[in-house]
């Protein structure tokens, strides 16, 4: 028999004794797309420790074939078909009597290695959490000056070149000191070489404000890579805050956990500083208003004290005045007022005099009739009984006198 | 000299205070001038901190 009629009845017995296809699960060992489009690798389990390769299988993929399902899977899952990849792939198991055994994938389940891709940041971020570094970073505070900024991405990547456009060109004239910490940002260098270029800053963390991750925008690259537990630590450990921008709109990584900030893109970090400067100036703006209105009120506050002291200070004395003025014209009124009274009370009283000196006079008496009679040596009779018959008497009259001689006298 | 040892978060919570003071009138006028001109000399300050090269990093960098 020769060897191919001993694979051809390999071939037979394989191809009438299993199925159309399997779903199996595993792990890309090797994944590479070769001529033609074709995709070729290998497939590995290892055991629960994940040290030893307990299965081993060629997987292959036509091109027309390949070329759909990679597309899809990485809109799904935006990964793409790479080594150290966990997979679950619909196959089909073939033999070829030159080719030996191989599994040829037919489909692959994205849900699967998103799932697998989760549950590892999970377990990631168990630990971190476990260790209790999970959220060092995030508490740090924000410093209000972010000016010293250590980024860390290749200096070649389109989106490092749009970070350092956007903070130079920026529209409210912000000055940024940044400095490049060149690292790797794809493949299975990623972890190593962006710890070195933390380290480094570390090294020199009172020099910067913050630490900025970038990676170019758009770029489509596993983003697993960033799913590393060192790495993770490593920003979370950082003493001072770390800003992320891995590029990836859909999928986030443990490194957006960590970080004291997490962005879409590079650009987004650039926007985030000068956000944060231009806060930092209408700041100042607002201060630079309350001091100029505190001062302006504090002006007019004095100004309006002055006034009111001025009115108090002449009004008074005017008050006094008016008061003393007043007091004075009132004592007036009083003294003129008590004079007034003594003259017209004396008036009143020389009237009365003059009155009673009137009734007295003798010639007003006379005149109503009355006489009288004195005798012949002139002394006024007041009594008959000082006549005498025979006696001369003079008899005075308001017109004259006359005389006469007594003839009789009686005291009736 | 003194700007060498002033931070920017110190001028600001300075400026803060200052801007309180002036706001609640609890400044003597007599320090009104001095006050204002602490504070136009830290609002320039921070502007400055935040628009313009700081020179001796520059160097630093640029070695």
């Amino acid at each position: 028999m020769t060897l191919f009629e001993l694979n051809h009845i390999v071939r037979s017995v394989l191809e009438n004794s299993l199925d159309e296809k399997y779903w199996v699960e595993g792990e890309f060992a090797d994944a590479s797309v070769g001529f033609g489009g074709h995709f070729y690798g290998e497939m590995i389990q290892k055991d629960e420790a994940g040290r030893n390769i307990v299965a081993r299988a060629r997987i292959t993929c036509w091109a027309r074939n390949y070329n759909i399902i990679s597309l899809r899977f990485q809109k799904e899952t935006g990964e793409t078909l790479r080594r150290s990849l966990h997979v679950k792939l619909l196959v089909k198991v073939t033999f070829h009597e030159q080719y030996g055994y191989a599994l040829n994938i037919l489909d692959v389940d994205s849900s699967f290695t998103l799932g697998d891709m989760a549950k590892r940041r999970k377990e990631i971020l168990n630990r971190l959490q476990q260790d209790g570094i999970i959220n060092d970073n995030k508490e740090l505070p924000l410093p209000q000056l972010l000016k010293h900024i250590a980024v860390v991405s290749s200096a070649g990547a389109a989106g490092y070149g749009d970070f350092c456009n956007q903070l130079e060109h920026n529209e409210y004239g912000l000055f940024f000191h940044h400095h490049l910490f060149p690292a790797v940002m794809q493949g299975t260098n990623v972890e190593d070489s962006i710890m070195t270029a933390l380290a480094a800053i570390a090294d020199e963390a009172d020099c910067w404000d913050c630490v900025v991750i970038i990676r170019g925008g758009g770029a489509t690259g596993d983003l697993s890579d960033f799913d590393s537990y060192p790495l993770a630590a490593a920003v979370a450990q950082m003493p001072i805050p770390v800003i992320v921008g891995i590029g990836h709109e859909r999928d986030e990584t443990v490194l957006d956990f960590v970080a004291h900030t997490r962005v879409k893109t590079p650009t987004a970090a650039a926007a985030f500083l000068i956000d944060n400067g231009a806060q930092q100036l209408a700041r100042l703006d607002d201060i630079q208003n309350s001091i100029m209105q505190g001062v302006s009120l504090l002006c007019e506050r004095q100004q309006r004290r002055i006034e009111q002291l001025t009115v108090q200070l002449t009004s008074a004395p005017r008050q006094r005045l008016l008061t003393e003025k007043h007091q004075i014209q009132m004592l007036q009124s009083r003294f003129m007022q008590s004079v007034r009274f003594m003259f017209q009370n004396a008036k009143l009283k020389l009237e009365n005099l003059q009155a009673r000196y009137i009734a007295l006079d003798p010639a007003l008496q006379l005149k109503r009739g009355y006489s009288l009679t004195y005798t012949a040596d002139g002394r006024l009779l007041r009594s008959s009984s000082d006549m005498h018959p025979g006696d001369q008497i003079i008899t005075r009259l308001a017109d004259g006198t006359f005389k006469s001689k007594v003839e009789g006298v009686s005291d009736t | 000299m003194e700007e060498k040892e002033l931070t920017y978060e110190a001028a600001m919570n300075r400026l803060e205070k200052l801007a309180r003071e002036m706001e609640n009138g609890d400044i003597a006028i007599d320090q009104v001038a001095a006050k204002l001109k602490e504070a136009q000399q830290l609002l320039q300050f921070c502007k400055d901190k935040l628009t313009k090269a700081d020179e001796e990093v520059q160097k630093l960098l640029e070695e």
